[in-house]
């Protein structure tokens, strides 16, 4: 039951297949409210989930960088009148000069002094934006309109649907191949042992402010799409609940394995869409459901799932030894998820 | 000790640190030749550790200097120091936990190197790799490469701890307890491993282990509450009375 490396490809490229084929299959309706809201908080989650991850940072400023990149481009669309994706490729840069600014405040603090500074600049950037006149202050800017091969996103929604599991992707992708190069093992050391890293020679808060500036290009890209799907943003979509939501998903789906920024973007937006029809206390019970999740699993959803699939695989081999779950390739043993903490996400959260 | 009058390796004058009002370290003088194989001997609380953190910058000295390799390094970054030639190992083990055993060692090898922030397959990547491995066998940890380092038991995270500071082949080695919880097999496999080095990396090395320090030392500097007492070779420190009353008697007591 062992996957090889060639298999994990063709089932990695059969899912996603299978998703690219979601508007072709489901209802409009679906796949607006669940389909492409889900892959706009994966991709942001994500940023998260990889700050987490590789460089051991928690960031709550990471709706933040969500918000600068939207409204700097829907500024950039509506009032400038500039080419969408002109207009997108500059708040995305931006976003990431930002994203530099912020690591390099961040990158000698750890702990949960790190999370109190990223906490305080996630909300300054709410308070800017929600009091600043040229950005519509409480109201936002509507009427963002997208580049011309996406349409309108909010009548037929495939189209922006596509893109961001494109985007998805790419990002998933260039997150796996990052993790493998210099840059990333060192962040990966980093989060492991500063203190040896320093020993061995290595620039800590460097790679600490480089790594937020990665997590800011996500972080802004799905930003961009998101303001494009919604064709608006308002500083509702950065303020302080959403920051917990976005970190609420990101824990759910596990903080320690990227994919499950998207798992659990993807649970909690069916939550929020279907529990509405059933119950009035629709948020009590998201709470519960999420409750029970992270008691059950400290490391999320996909923690679970790669526990559940150890044991099967352990009870299917014959050997006296069984063989780890996962392969020992150089790829797979950097990314096997029992080197990120198995069973102590909490802890880690909280080091 | 020969006599040549090669100029030292790591020179400290009036090296001294105090947490508050109470000194660590006091007045520290200390010149290590290079080649030498140097050992830090003292009781519990002597300052050792200490002596081993102002020299590497970990701490910053309340007084005195520090020169390596012939430059003046009191203020100098830990990370710099490290690229000079420096390499340490801890009296905690200091692995990469989440990494795999080669992963930690092609990190070592790669701190002394330029490309820290390479994000495409460099040309360098592939002599990173096989010195790594080379030190994967020296430390005895060939058959372990895969292994998650924080997964390995106690005695092979002080193997990978003294791969770590060996893979970037420093000039100077600063081992602090490289013994401490080792069994008895594995402290033979250590000293062997020390005695094998080669004579172009200057050994420091701080042990309670009497039979590993004074094997693999030719000289000795003893501390005692932040100063230092004396110095001399192996055979001098064995006999000298005042060291047996304060130390050497007492090692079976405990650490």
């Amino acid at each position: 039951m062992k996957l090889t490396a060639p298999l994990r490809l063709a089932l990695a490229a059969a899912l996603v297949a299978a998703l690219a084929l979601v508007p072709a299959v489901f209802t409009t309706y679906f796949t607006s409210a669940v389909a492409v809201r889900a892959l706009v908080f994966g991709l942001a989650a994500v940023s998260l989930t990889f700050l987490a991850a590789y460089g051991g940072i928690v960031s709550l400023a990471q709706t933040g960088l969500y918000g600068i990149a939207g409204f700097l481009m829907a500024r950039f669309i509506v009032t400038n009148g500039m080419d969408p994706i002109l207009a997108a490729v500059l708040a995305i840069a931006i976003a990431v000069m930002f994203g530099l600014l912020f690591g390099a405040i961040v990158s000698g603090s750890e702990g949960i002094y790190l999370l109190m500074i990223t906490l305080a600049l996630g909300v300054i950037t709410y308070y800017f934006f929600s009091q600043s006149g040229s950005f519509g202050g409480h109201e936002g800017i509507n009427g963002v309109s997208a580049p011309g091969f996406v349409g309108n996103p909010v009548t037929h929604p495939a189209a922006i649907y596509e893109l961001l599991l494109a985007c998805s992707v790419i990002a998933y992708i260039g997150i796996r191949l990052l993790a493998r190069t210099n840059f990333g093992l060192a962040l990966q050391g980093v989060r492991d042992d500063p203190v040896r890293m320093r020993a061995l020679g290595f620039n800590v808060r460097l790679h600490r402010t480089l790594a937020f500036a990665v997590g800011a290009l996500i972080a802004a890209l799905a930003g961009v799409l998101g303001t494009w799907a919604d064709t608006r943003i308002s500083p509702g979509t950065i303020q302080v609940s959403q920051v917990i939501q976005l970190m609420t998903i990101a824990v759910i789906g596990g903080l320690y394995r990227i994919e499950g920024a998207w798992v659990g973007a993807l649970v909690f937006t069916l939550l929020d869409t279907y529990t509405r029809g059933i119950t009035a206390r629709f948020e009590t019970w998201i709470g519960i459901v999420l409750l029970v999740i992270l008691i059950l699993s400290p490391d999320g959803l996909t923690g679970l799932a790669h526990r559940v699939f150890t044991m099967v695989a352990k009870r299917g081999a014959a050997a006296p030894s069984p063989p780890p779950c996962a392969p020992a390739g150089d790829a797979a043993a950097a990314l096997d998820p029992e080197q990120l903490g198995t069973g102590s996400g909490q802890r880690q959260v909280a080091r | 000790m020969t006599a040549t009058a090669a100029a030292p390796l790591l020179r400290s004058r009036g090296l001294s640190r105090y947490f508050g009002a109470v000194p660590a370290l006091h007045g520290v003088d200390l010149d290590v030749l290079p080649g030498e194989r140097r050992a830090i001997l003292g009781p519990n609380g002597a300052g050792k550790s200490t002596l081993f953190n102002l020299i590497a910058g970990d701490l910053a000295p309340s007084e005195g200097t520090v020169e390596l390799f012939g430059r003046d390094v009191t203020v100098l970054a830990v990370r710099k120091r490290a690229r000079l030639g420096l390499g340490r190992t801890y009296q905690t083990s200091r692995v990469l936990g989440g990494l795999s055993v080669e992963d930690n060692l092609y990190l070592a090898v790669l701190g002394a190197r330029r490309g820290h922030l390479r994000v495409l397959r460099g040309g360098s990547e592939g002599a990173i790799r096989g010195r790594a491995h080379e030190v994967a066998e020296q430390v005895g940890l060939a058959a372990r490469r895969h292994a998650v380092a924080g997964s390995l038991s106690h005695g092979e995270q002080r193997q990978l701890e003294i791969g770590l500071a060996l893979a970037p082949s420093p000039r100077l080695l600063m081992l602090d307890e490289p013994a401490a919880g080792l069994s008895r097999a594995e402290r033979l496999g250590l000293t062997k491993m020390l005695l094998e080095l080669d004579r172009a990396v200057t050994l420091i090395i701080i042990e309670h282990d009497m039979d590993v320090a004074l094997t693999v030392a030719e000289y000795v500097t003893m501390l005692h509450q932040g100063e230092k007492l004396l110095e001399g070779a192996p055979q001098e420190i064995r006999a000298n009375k005042m060291v047996h009353d304060l130390y050497l008697g007492n090692t079976h007591g405990g650490e």
